[in-house]
């Protein structure tokens, strides 16, 4: 597991084990990174986006969080996504994995 | 799903469609929308830039003063203004360095802060080329700015976007559409054609080669910063991002200006006027909130719209900066004539520049979700 490094980067290791709906990654990780606000919750979510962009993981499936009861309890109707490490996400964690300073192997 | 069910039960901001498709359709253009509004931010905030950056250089007890002590300890004038714009790069890079880092306490992210400046190898390191590659960028303009003039310095400034734009394909092998291609070179064309009452009008300069070399160090260094920011964007957050290629900015400045200064230029002569004369620390401050915001919207576009796409949108800063120096400073300061062969370029260049903009904001965002080349994404 990698420990103390940037968010991307263990956002790209959840999501190597299984593919994670954005709900799910956000209770991975909130505790861990001490983003429990709903500002934190955005973070990690705004985060998931642009790992996509980058084209590390993408994105698999979607559906409507109709009562909020998943991700956004104030805002209802939010869209929910679901994504994949992409093989260039795995690469890229691979080499991460190396470089970073504290990594343990799980 | 329909959405008239999502209203029901208490949806907010739900896009104007009926099915989940739809909607995922409108949540990718969403994105894509902000990306182009953050970038056209950026042009904005980087046209105000202008207006403090010229400004500081009129407050006769900082940068006049600090030349004229250089010139008394025998220095020479293309000496002299060659270090003055490096009191000026350090002076920028500080502040901004500060400002930013409010930014990110503001936003709860020195944690994260901490975490990417501790990952040296992994993510630092990326920022550490683009805060090098900035400075030489920022210290181009204004070597270009003094030496042959201020239109011309934003000109070759505009440049980066084509040399960003060939990096990000070849190095980031990011998705650039012909619409884009087209886009970059009408936006590069308009802003040519934006100064060219003012190049070719006149330019009077004292050493016309530095004044070239700065121009195309504005050009490539800025263009090659983008795409090492891209790079370091892919593993880490845009405001700690900036934050750390100032910082890293500001530490290659201080090394400079402290060799110089043990060399015995006397560049840190009126340093302390600063902050003893409140003009002085206003235009400094203007100038770190408007760079340091026109960095913020500039990376923030970056994950979402693409590095050329980005820069070509933030390449709308010429013609910004027109309008912001017209308004401060009048129109023959800002274009170098009221007459018409300097009006009309200039009313032409905005029309062509607005009209790229045009092209890559109403580009289709549905093949852009990714930015990557399909090819990169397909692993070893």
């Amino acid at each position: 597991m990698i420990v103390g490094a940037p968010l991307k980067f263990r956002i790209m290791e959840v999501l190597e084990k299984r593919p994670m709906w954005n709900y799910e990654i956000v209770d991975a990780l909130k505790d861990e990174y001490h983003l429990n606000s709903s500002i934190g919750r955005d973070n990690i979510n705004y985060d998931c986006i642009e790992a996509v962009s980058a084209g590390f993981c993408k994105e698999i499936g979607w559906e409507i969080d109709v009562d909020g009861s998943k991700f956004d309890s104030k805002h209802p109707g939010r869209l929910l996504t679901k994504y994949e490490l992409t093989p260039y996400g795995k690469k890229t964690l691979n080499e991460l994995k190396a470089k970073v300073r504290h990594y343990t192997p799980d | 799903m329909d959405v008239n069910e999502i209203k029901n039960n208490g949806g907010s901001k739900v896009a104007d469609t009926s099915s989940l498709d739809d909607f995922i359709k409108a949540n990718h253009k969403k994105k894509f929308r902000f990306g182009i509004i953050a970038a056209l931010l950026c042009a904005v905030y980087w046209g105000v830039w202008y207006v403090p950056g010229y400004a500081v250089w009129e407050m006769p007890d900082f940068l006049p003063a600090a030349m004229v002590n250089m010139e008394n300890a025998g220095y020479g004038s293309d000496v002299t203004y060659t270090m003055a714009c490096i009191l000026l790069c350090l002076v920028n890079a500080i502040i901004d360095t500060l400002i930013l880092f409010i930014w990110n306490g503001a936003l709860g992210k020195i944690g994260e802060l901490k975490r990417t400046f501790v990952e040296f190898k992994a993510a630092n390191i990326y920022f550490v080329y683009a805060g090098i590659c900035g400075a030489g960028a920022v210290f181009g303009t204004y070597v270009a700015a003094q030496f042959l003039n201020p239109g011309f310095a934003a000109v070759a400034g505009v440049l980066y976007a084509l040399v960003g734009t060939i990096m990000s394909v070849l190095y980031l092998h990011q998705k650039v559409t012909k619409r884009g291609y087209i886009a970059v070179v009408i936006m590069i064309v308009g802003a040519f054609v934006l100064f060219a009452g003012t190049i070719f009008g006149g330019a009077e300069s004292s050493n016309m080669t530095l004044g070239i070399i700065g121009g195309a160090m504005c050009a490539i260094c800025w263009g090659l910063e983008g795409t090492f920011a891209g790079k370091a964007l892919d593993y880490c957050e845009p405001d700690c991002g900036i934050q750390l290629r100032f910082f890293w900015e500001t530490v290659l400045w201080i090394i400079v200006c402290v060799v110089l200064a043990i060399s015995g230029v006397p560049i840190f002569s009126t340093m302390a006027s600063i902050v003893t004369d409140p003009y002085i620390l206003l235009v400094v401050i203007l100038l770190g909130f408007s760079f340091a915001w026109c960095y913020v919207t500039w990376y923030k576009s970056f994950p979402f719209i693409g590095v050329a796409r980005g820069q070509a949108i933030g390449s709308l800063y010429a013609a910004c900066s027109i309008v912001f120096m017209v308004l401060f400073f009048g129109v023959d300061n800002a274009i170098g004539g009221h007459d018409m062969a300097h009006v009309l370029p200039t009313i032409g260049g905005l029309i062509i520049c607005l009209f790229g903009s045009y092209l890559i904001a109403t580009e289709d965002a549905e093949g852009l979700v990714s930015l990557k080349d399909d090819s990169v994404m397909g692993g070893e």
